[in-house]
């Protein structure tokens, strides 16, 4: 579904990440872990053709897609939920949600899109009409979430989205994402908990210092121990 | 009062000009952040090439010539605004550059206009036809002159497009996601350099359609892309970049402030002049927003 070959890239003159190599098959849910600054954000930026600069190549359902634009991205069905959620926050949720679907394929119908958001959240239905920036940090990454899946991705990228969010929406988020799974989706998370990674991705990769140092199923990283031993051992 | 309603008529009109300026200018800031002092030369060159269209080519064939004209003006100004996005702006911006970089280019771009309608048409001023002539009219208790019942209308007419788009439409949505949040915007997959080419493209043809209206009541000349850029920058600061009718609203407020300024205030006439720079260093003394403010501040 998705390759990338030595991706590498940053913001100014200097690379914030290197010969990144990373792997997903379709119907996967795979983790990039890593502590805070290590690149995961920048791997998603490159990824998704917004980072300012970047070289290496990358595959997109088996199409070179390295110099395509974002825009064209999601179209091509490659959706990201950024970190910070970055809702609009004086509209609605519907034209949040509504926004979320001006790339969708001709072959969809917006009206399908909805329906199938506002089944996965009933309480984006329920708060349609409400200014997205007045509800709670959980409904918010709800519609993050249901903002990206307007455009009938193949692909999700979610950047953190569990940060600061309590346990139960936490659960609640979880089980959403596994009912996406179920369905079909491939989805890349970024995570910094182990426990939450072994929750929803069965591979992980390990980043630290703008590269990827550890590539293994969620289970045997957390057989291994303490996420944090991992990171020292790089170094 | 006879006098007050003629005054009422004539300053309508001229606020709803700085308006329309104000209203170019913005539909440009909003997405791409960058202020387009150019807009009041492309408004002369809309009058020009409205004269010049009026003038030179006689189409018996056509019934309107000068709704034709009006077509061809703001098709004009749309090419101008998204030609000059394409050359002049669009390199800037995907280097990185400041939008400060592309507000000077854009200065350099109002010089190689006004330079430009001089050279082509000369520096003595131009007469514009007007569509209903020059005659003196009654609209209900308002006396007034047809061109001017023509300004108000169509600006409300412009008016009315803008805001259904910025509100109604999709694509008006994706132009304020562009305005709140770039990043988010693109992510949506917006494109973000085909909206800002959009955005000069409608900023320009509003422009040009400002001019070509207002020239049957000043004639076609080459000094007037100055007033007009500074008046209508001037709305803008009052009426705020926030919202669409806040471009109109401080076109208004501005227009009645000089003109009923000028006629009842005890000041020398060459004073007035000076209303438009007090009311600008006031508004961005004393409230840089603008009267009206968007719906929440931007991300
Ligand atoms: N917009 C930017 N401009 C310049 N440098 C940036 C920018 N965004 C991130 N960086 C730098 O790139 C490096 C990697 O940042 P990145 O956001 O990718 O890390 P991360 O792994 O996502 O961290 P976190 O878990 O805190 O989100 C950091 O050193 C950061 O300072
Ligand atoms: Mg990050």
């Amino acid at each position: 579904m998705l390759e990338a070959r030595a991706l590498a890239g940053g913001y100014r003159k200097a690379d914030v990440i290197a010969d990144i190599d990373l792997r997903l098959d379709a119907g996967e849910s795979v983790a990039l872990l890593g502590p805070n600054g290590a690149g995961k954000s920048t791997v998603l930026a490159a990824l998704t053709a917004t980072l300012p600069r970047r070289s290496g190549a990358i595959l997109f359902n088996g199409r070179d897609v390295s110099a395509e634009p974002g825009h064209k991205l999601v179209a091509a069905g490659l959706a990201l939920v950024p970190e910070g959620r970055q809702i609009f926050a004086p509209f609605t949720v519907r034209d949040n949600l509504r926004l979320g679907a001006i790339a969708l394929p001709r072959a969809h119908r917006v009206a399908d899109r909805f329906d199938y958001v506002f089944t996965l959240f009933p309480r984006l239905a329920e708060r349609a009409s409400q200014r997205a920036g007045t509800m709670s940090g959980g409904e918010q990454q709800m519609l993050a979430i249901g903002r990206a899946l307007m455009s009938a991705p193949r692909l999700l990228l979610l950047d953190e989205p569990f940060l600061g969010l309590a346990p139960m929406i936490v659960e609640e988020i979880l089980a959403t994402l596994a009912r996406l799974r179920a369905d079909g989706l491939t989805t890349l998370i970024v995570e910094q908990k182990l426990e939450i990674a072994l929750a929803c991705a069965t591979r992980a990769y390990v980043m630290v210092n703008g590269r990827v140092i550890r590539h293994a199923p969620c289970a045997e990283l957390a057989a291994g121990g303490d996420l944090q031993d991992i990171y020292f051992s790089a170094n | 009062m006879e006098d007050f309603l003629e005054l009422l008529v004539s300053a309508t009109a001229s606020g709803c000009v700085y308006g329309l300026l104000a209203l170019a200018y913005l539909v440009i800031i909003r997405p791409t952040s960058i202020i387009n002092f150019a807009v009041g030369e492309w408004a002369a060159s809309g009058a020009f090439v409205g004269v010049a269209v009026l003038s030179t080519l006689v189409w018996p064939a056509l019934e309107w010539p000068w709704w034709s004209a009006l077509l061809i003006v703001a098709a004009f100004g749309a090419l101008v605004g998204y030609g000059t996005e394409l050359l002049c702006v669009r390199p800037l911006v995907a280097r990185g550059a400041p939008e400060l970089s592309a507000i000077l280019v854009l200065l350099g771009v109002l010089v190689i206009f006004r330079e430009g309608n001089t050279l082509l048409f000369g520096a003595s001023p131009l007469p514009s036809p007007a569509p209903f002539g020059f005659r003196r009219m009654l609209i209900g208790p308002f006396p007034g002159v047809s061109q001017q019942f023509l300004i108000i209308g169509a600006t409300f007419g412009v008016f009315l497009s803008a805001w259904l788009f910025f509100e109604r439409t999709v694509w008006g949505r994706a132009f304020e996601a562009v305005a709140l949040n770039r990043k988010a915007a693109a992510l949506m997959g917006i494109d973000l350099r085909m909206v800002g080419a959009l955005a000069f493209a409608a900023g320009g043809a509003i422009a040009a359609v400002a001019g070509l209206l207002v020239s049957p009541l000043t004639s076609a000349h080459f000094l007037m892309g100055l007033p007009l850029a500074t008046q209508g920058f001037t709305a803008l600061v009052i009426g705020g970049i926030g919202r669409v009718e806040g471009a109109l609203l401080g076109g208004l407020i501005l227009a009645f402030v000089e003109q009923f300024g000028a006629r009842w205030l005890p000041v020398p006439s060459g004073m007035t002049l000076a209303f438009p720079f007090v009311l600008l260093i006031g508004f961005l003394l004393f409230r840089p927003t603008g009267l009206l403010r968007a719906p929440e501040t931007r991300v």
